[in-house]
């Protein structure tokens, strides 16, 4: 198997071992998780993606569990977006498996992870009142009335259209929807780029009053100072492989760097 | 799932295409009454049914393409809207829904269907109410002159045996599955060219569009010298048995063309 070239720092378990080291995981996913208490919310073993002769994923496996908020972290071109479309089933993967919570990529993930795209998805032509509604209709884990609640919270009127509202709040409305789901694997790509600092702190402050422990959340972002405080552990991709992974406490122990200050050392150009 | 999803795109269209459809009903009540009033001129003198239609000869006409606009708007607006919400950045939404694919594109499929059927009905209702009604309502026996045209259109003409109804019904049917191919082979081409040349979407739609057209025209036409040849020299039984075979290959090539665009949304989707 592959994926030995990392750098592991701090003790987190995020079970890189456990899921590149036994092929036999990766072909009976849902027995494994069961023997392994189904603690594992997403679990990528040996994860493999190329378009034409670029390698967007080059073999990686990472398992991450219940209760934790990921950063998947990686420059341009190195393979986080490739690794979010597959997990959220927009993308099919060359080889290699990915789970959520034991189920192979379909149907049924969908119903279980609450993706937010780095565009705005919901339709232009939608009132806020009609994305409610969309949402509520096709998730069944969605909450009405924490979405209406954030809302309200925000002054965002339901009979607003959405191409009326401010990139900034179509942001916010889009979290919206995403974090008032009761999902079990929250996946969020790039939530602060492009949004003011105060922005900013709205958009990490819901993330936080919404993430259950039942729950776990990868966010992709280039913000890095801005999620560090919030992240239990961080993913670092380099050309499709997992560079380096940790926490950004053990970070800070071992080598006395903050998250962001270790990304900046590793991709150096 | 199939139900909820064909109410949020029925919502989505009719906000554009209800306000198309009242102007056309507007467009075909003014050239009603401006066809029925020009008629009522015909029993002046030459100069004054003359001048009559030269009045409102052109706004008539002006009127009769604008309900065919409308209709134009309207289709190429359904096929703009499965476009848009599977390959713009909606699809980042339609994509995750918890629904399988085949469930996703017969909803977005049948959305479009419906889209283009209602609005090909109001410009045919409109045509109805901006010809015939002012013909019927001014003088009933020319009706009847239309109600002949209609009938060597439909290949019924004078003759009423069994053999020539069914075979205008059998043309009628064929016309039908027809326009459902063509429908459906405008949607293959945008889901094969939006997913293979994802940089160039509306390009690769377009180039695939002639593609595919000129395959099914090559295909069709073969198929189609291939089975006359063997046809019996009856006229009546060969024009039965060619419409027959042209209903039946419409069918085939559309079936074909549903589960092509299937196998591409689900093997191949890629949006960026």
């Amino acid at each position: 198997m592959e994926n030995k070239e990392y750098e592991r720092i701090g003790d987190i378990n995020l079970d890189v071992e456990a899921a590149s080291s036994d092929d036999r995981l990766a072909q009976n996913e849902k027995a494994n998780s069961a023997q392994r208490g189904g603690e594992a919310v997403i679990r990528c073993v040996n994860l493999k993606k190329s378009y034409g002769d670029v390698r967007a994923l080059d073999g990686i496996s990472f398992e991450i569990p219940k209760g934790k908020i990921i950063g998947l972290l990686g420059p341009n071109g190195s393979g986080k977006t490739t690794f979010i479309k597959i997990v959220a089933g927009l993308l099919k993967g060359d080889s290699g498996s990915v789970t959520v919570m034991g189920n192979e990529i379909g149907v049924k993930t969908k119903s279980l992870v609450a993706y937010l795209p780095e565009r705005n998805s919901i339709p232009e032509h939608f009132t806020v009142g009609e994305a409610v509604d969309f949402f509520a209709d096709f998730f069944l884990d969605f909450d009405r009335e924490r979405a209406e609640e954030m809302l309200s919270a925000l002054r965002v009127e339901k009979k607003y259209k959405i191409k009326s509202l401010s990139k900034g709040t179509k942001e916010k409305v889009q979290l919206v929807m995403v974090m008032a789901r009761r999902a079990k694997l929250y996946i969020l790509d790039e939530p602060i780029s492009g949004v003011d600092p105060a922005a900013r702190d709205y958009i990490i402050s819901t993330i936080i009053r919404n993430f259950s422990p039942d729950s776990s959340v990868i966010i992709s972002t280039h913000l890095i100072s801005d999620i560090e405080k919030i992240m239990d552990g961080f993913i670092f991709l380099k050309y499709g492989k997992i560079a380096s992974i940790g926490t950004p406490e053990g970070l800070m122990k071992s080598l006395g760097k903050t998250v962001d200050e270790y990304f900046r050392e590793v991709f150096r150009c | 799932m199939l139900g909820k999803l064909l109410k949020h795109d029925m919502r989505s269209m009719s906000k554009v295409a209800a306000p198309m459809f009242i102007a056309s009903g507007i467009v075909s009540v003014i050239c009603c009454a401006m066809l029925y009033f020009t008629f009522g001129f015909f029993e002046e003198d030459i100069h004054t049914v003359f001048g009559a239609i030269m009045l409102t000869g052109s706004f008539y006409l002006i009127g009769l393409g604008a309900i065919f606009v409308m209709w134009a708007i309207v289709s190429f607006l359904a096929i703009a809207r499965y476009y848009k919400s599977l390959f713009t950045d909606e699809g980042y939404l339609n994509m995750v829904l918890p629904i399988k694919s085949v469930t996703l594109f017969s909803a977005k499929l049948l959305s479009t269907f419906i889209w283009i059927a209602f609005a090909s009905g109001v410009a045919v209702l409109g045509t109805l109410i901006s010809v015939v009604l002012p013909t019927l309502l001014y003088d009933s026996s020319m009706v009847a002159g239309l109600i002949d045209t209609a009938k060597v259109l439909l290949g019924l003409g004078e003759d009423k045996t069994a053999l020539v109804i069914t075979i205008g019904i059998v043309k009628l049917a064929e016309s039908l599955v027809s326009s459902v191919e063509s429908i459906i082979i405008i949607i293959t081409a945008v889901t094969v060219g939006a997913t293979l040349i994802n940089r160039h979407k509306v390009f690769g739609s377009i180039i695939f569009y002639f593609v595919i057209t000129l395959a099914e025209e090559i295909f069709s036409g073969v198929a189609t010298l291939v089975f006359e040849s063997v046809l019996p020299n009856n006229l009546d039984i060969s024009a039965f048995m060619s419409s027959l075979f042209a209903l039946i290959l419409s069918a085939g090539i559309s079936v074909g063309m549903y589960f092509l665009s299937l196998f591409i949304l689900e093997k191949k989707f890629n949006i960026e």
